[in-house]
């Protein structure tokens, strides 16, 4: 049972980061290599609060958002939009997004040897424990937050006017912009709100994993394999993708970790990096970019014509 | 004058495709914008709207200088494009399509649907269908219907009637006469129906090769033997 | 003196290590438009069979008791040790270090090539982005797997390495070194006349516009499969030596980071120009080993490497905005130049040295 909610949890995490994954991709075409590191400053944003201003960690998620909302939406403003404005290529872009990703995550390194040095306690391989011993409490708030997340995103992007325009923006800038749509400020919007639910999942990061400036890089593969699998262009094919990725690794782990097998546990991250591999080479734009229609009418065919 | 281009030179970044192209359009005034493939009719049209490289030249709008505005800012003066590809939203559905037309305007929308509905009834019952399932017929007439829910001052169609059947292009023909009619709108119609477009202009402006051949008369340009056999396919 | 000896020893060595790598690159990108975003997968790759082979292989001839080596818990202990004996004994035997040296080169480069053919199956057939991703994940799995099978290189302790050039006592380093700054050349040499061959203007055809390049009746599909084939040999090789320099193989050290800085290496000295990328390198390398000599002198409340870091990246972004092409661009027309002199002349700028 244990697991289970572990691999809940994690899951939870790994949805969270990558619905903004999926959103920065479908605005600018380019995948972010720096999205884990929008995770990490989220938890360091929750460490930083829960030690410097005394809160919860809990109270600290509007505050993680913020941060790495802001963070994202610097890389979009400073490095993105003036590239694409030049008519960068994709090779490009993705050169920038490694870029930007080295220059954030070295910085949280400086960040965390700053804070070791001057405030003499650990801010490396951190973990939030809870107090009371209630092991689970941080299973139920990251399960609840990230449906009250997936439902106001859904009820934005497709109940509002703005919401609806974001999406349009996204489409097709060019006819949005005629419209009168002002496609930058929709595509920071993006950004920002790719980056704040990065920096939510967070939060929840060192409930579970010792925390450093790694971590967050290190999720990268499991964020990208959620994203394919739910298709890069399709925002809620991430929750789908984000449960698929988190569970069959967590779950897949226990089972091949304990007899007959006996594998070490350290080879988790190949579960998701053979998920990702497979579902590249067979059905590249995801789940959502195989036609399920033509498929099934296709079987269905294939029945009839064998019945 | 409604809109006046001066000497525009405009093209994709670094490349021109267009050179001095130099035009005006009063109010009520149909403009037929015409030439070949790969002529620039597009971009010229694109330029105008703030979505190509303007290199040289200056827009008016109104009298006031849009040269340097960007496309969001032209659409809520009142300058209204519609895309020769891609002029819906693909994967949302007709009826938010049609709010997303409405973008920029406020209580009237609804209303504002309604009479356009008046206009185009088949519409009306595709409202809840997404745009990519629709026909090519079916997809003009709600890239029209985004443009009229905003009350255009100036409507630019950038080929409306490409790659539809000859009745379903003569109706779509037929829809923009009704617009200028009721509408108190300048309109630039770019074509490759050089007949069906002059049939219902009042004005002509003829491009080859990203220049300005002919700007005048649309019933003179017909009557130019050198210029109507050679790039609009019509036999004098 | 001797310090300065050193300084510029280490730094010729770096250099003819990442110049490789630059080079490399430098080819399937430059040349041929194959972003590889994985390029530290074939550096380690040649690293980890170096790592992996080399200690055992010197260990046994001097008959060292073969438990201590097949015996993973026991290797991982005494292998520091059994290196340090292998470089004693091969101290006496310059020959077969030699041999060893050349052994392991190739090993690297087979290993690399293998790796790279690996990595052409996405390459013809996924977008960009999708094989950048595909890439960096790829490396980081070949990292993870290394830190954790024991067996290759001692997981995350790492593995030592024995010195192929104890024979040539007070002038061991000098002449390895040497044999770097020879390797390297040689590599520069054969990519000069690999891209002003044919074979080079069918990659610049097929970077600049695959269809035409198609439809000349050049094989698309093989020449990717070549290119990321001899690519990653390189970097393989590179990997070899930048073990048999050290001294030691640690998993840990082969992160993207590497695949990074190679990156800024192209970009900063000009891709599709085999001069640019050597300097970027140059450029890279001189001021990443003087920042390590003069490190202690920098008082800093963290370590000076990840400001250096965040420099370089502030630097590549602003250098794909304001100059893309790099220090020295890509010399405009080749492609289309049809006197075969145009194309020689070019030949003998192109190397540094
Ligand atoms: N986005 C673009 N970038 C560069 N060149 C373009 C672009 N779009 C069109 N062109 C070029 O501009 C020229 C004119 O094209 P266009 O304005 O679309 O012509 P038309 O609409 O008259 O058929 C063509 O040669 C075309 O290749
Ligand atoms: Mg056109």
């Amino acid at each position: 049972m244990n697991v289970v909610l572990d691999a809940l949890a994690f899951s939870n995490i790994i949805v969270l980061s990558s619905i903004g994954l999926t959103l920065t991709y479908i605005t600018l075409k380019v995948p972010n290599f720096a999205h884990g590191d929008l995770v990490t400053i989220g938890a360091y944003t929750a460490l930083a609060a829960a030690r410097l201003l005394g809160i919860t960690p809990y109270a600290a998620i509007p505050l993680a958002f913020i941060a790495s909302g802001m963070a994202a939406l610097a890389s979009y403003y400073l490095v993105y939009r003036p590239l694409d404005r030049r008519g960068a290529g994709i090779v490009t872009l993705m050169i920038a997004s490694m870029s930007t990703e080295v220059i954030l995550r070295a910085s949280l390194h400086i960040f965390a040897d700053v804070m070791t040095t001057s405030t003499k306690s650990y801010w490396r391989g951190f973990l939030f424990r809870e107090e009371g011993g209630q092991l689970t409490s941080y299973i139920v708030v990251s399960t609840i937050t990230a449906i009250l997340i997936i439902i106001s995103l859904y009820l934005f992007l497709h109940r509002t006017k703005y919401g609806v325009a974001l999406r349009a923006a996204v489409e097709n800038p060019s006819l949005a912009s005629a419209i009168g749509i002002d496609v930058d400020k929709a595509r920071a919007v993006s950004w920002l709100i790719a980056g704040g639910l990065a920096g939510v999942a967070g939060v929840f990061m060192p409930f579970r994993t010792p925390t450093d400036p790694e971590t967050g890089w290190a999720l990268l593969l499991r964020m990208f394999a959620a994203s394919v699998l739910g298709g890069l262009d399709a925002v809620f094919g991430a929750v789908i993708g984000g449960y698929v990725i988190g569970l069959s690794e967590v779950l897949g782990i226990y089972l091949l970790s304990g007899p007959p097998l006996n594998l070490s546990t350290a080879y988790r991250p190949a579960i998701p990096f053979a998920i990702l591999v497979i579902l590249l080479l067979i059905a590249p734009r995801g789940l959502s970019g195989v036609e399920w229609r033509r498929l099934l009418s296709r079987m269905s065919r294939g029945v009839v014509r064998s019945g | 004058m409604l809109l006046e281009v001066e000497e525009l030179t405009a093209g994709y970044g670094d490349i021109r495709v267009i050179e001095d192209v130099s035009f005006s359009l009063g109010s009520g005034e149909l403009l037929a914008v015409l030439g070949p493939n790969g002529s620039g009719k597009s971009t010229l049209v694109k330029a105008v709207m703030g979505l190509a490289t303007v290199h040289s030249g200056r827009i008016l709008f109104r009298g006031e200088d849009v040269t340097r505005l960007k496309p969001h800012e032209k659409a809520r003066r009142g300058m209204v494009y519609v895309p020769q590809m891609n002029n819906v939203f693909e994967r949302l559905t007709v009826r938010e399509n049609l709010i997303m037309a409405g973008y920029t305007i406020g209580d009237e929308l609804q209303d504002r649907i309604e009479e356009v509905l008046e206009l185009l009834p088949p519409l009306r019952r595709l409202m809840g269908r997404k745009a990519w399932t629709l026909s090519g017929g079916e997809r003009q007439m709600l890239a029209l219907a985004m443009a009229l829910v905003r009350s255009p001052e100036l409507l630019i169609l950038d080929e409306p009637t490409a790659s539809l059947a000859p009745p379903v292009a003569e109706k779509i023909i037929g829809l923009i006469a009704q617009i200028r009619e009721s509408e108190d709108v300048g309109i630039i119609l770019v074509e490759q129906n050089a007949k069906l477009a002059l049939s219902i202009s009042d004005e002509a402006l003829l491009m080859v090769s990203g220049k300005q051949v002919y700007m005048g008369d649309a019933n003179k340009l017909l009557s130019r033997s050198d210029l109507s056999s050679l790039y609009l396919g019509v036999r004098s | 003196m001797a310090e300065l000896f050193s300084f510029l020893l280490g730094l010729a060595a770096f250099y003819s290590i990442y110049q490789m790598l630059a080079l490399s690159l430098n080819l399937e990108y430059g040349y041929g438009g194959l972003p590889n975003f994985g390029k530290v997968m074939f550096f380690a790759g040649g690293a980890f069979v170096t790592g992996a082979l080399l200690t055992r292989l010197v260990a046994l001839s001097p008959g060292a008791p073969p438990d201590m080596v097949w015996d993973v818990s026991k290797f991982k202990i005494y292998n520091t040790l059994l290196a340090t004996r292998g470089s004693g004994y091969l101290a006496t035997n310059p020959l077969l270090a030699l041999t060893l040296f050349a052994l392991m080169l190739i090993l690297g480069a087979g290993v690399g090539a293998l790796l790279g053919i690996l990595a052409s199956y996405p390459a013809v057939r996924l977008r960009e982005d999708y094989l950048g991703v595909t890439l960096i994940v790829s490396g980081e799995l070949l990292r993870i797997v290394a830190r954790n099978y024991e067996p290759l290189v001692c997981g995350t302790l790492g593995v030592s390495v024995p010195n192929l050039f104890a024979w040539a006592g007070t002038y061991s380093e000098l002449i390895k070194v040497g044999s770097m700054v020879a390797v390297s050349t040689a590599t520069v040499l054969l990519i000069n006349i690999m891209v002003n061959s044919p074979y080079g203007r069918a990659l610049r055809a097929m970077r600049d516009q695959e269809a035409a390049a198609a439809s000349l009746g050049k094989d698309v599909v093989l020449l990717k499969i070549k290119t990321l084939a001899v690519g990653s040999a390189i970097a393989g090789a590179a990997g070899s030596m930048y073990a048999m320099y050290l001294g030691a193989v640690v998993a840990d050290e082969f992160t993207p980071l590497k695949t990074f800085i190679v990156w800024l290496m192209v970009v900063m000295g000009g891709a599709g120009n085999n001069a640019g990328a050597c300097l970027g390198a140059l450029t890279y390398i001189g001021i990443d080993r003087a920042l390590t000599l003069f490190k202690h002198l920098i008082p800093l409340p963290f370590d000076v490497n990840y400001l250096y870091y965040t420099v370089m990246g502030v630097a590549l972004i602003l250098l794909l905005m304001y100059r893309p092409e790099g220090i020295l661009p890509e010399r405009p027309g080749r492609l289309y130049a049809t006197t075969e002199i145009s194309s020689d002349s070019r030949g003998g700028q192109a190397a540094p040295h």
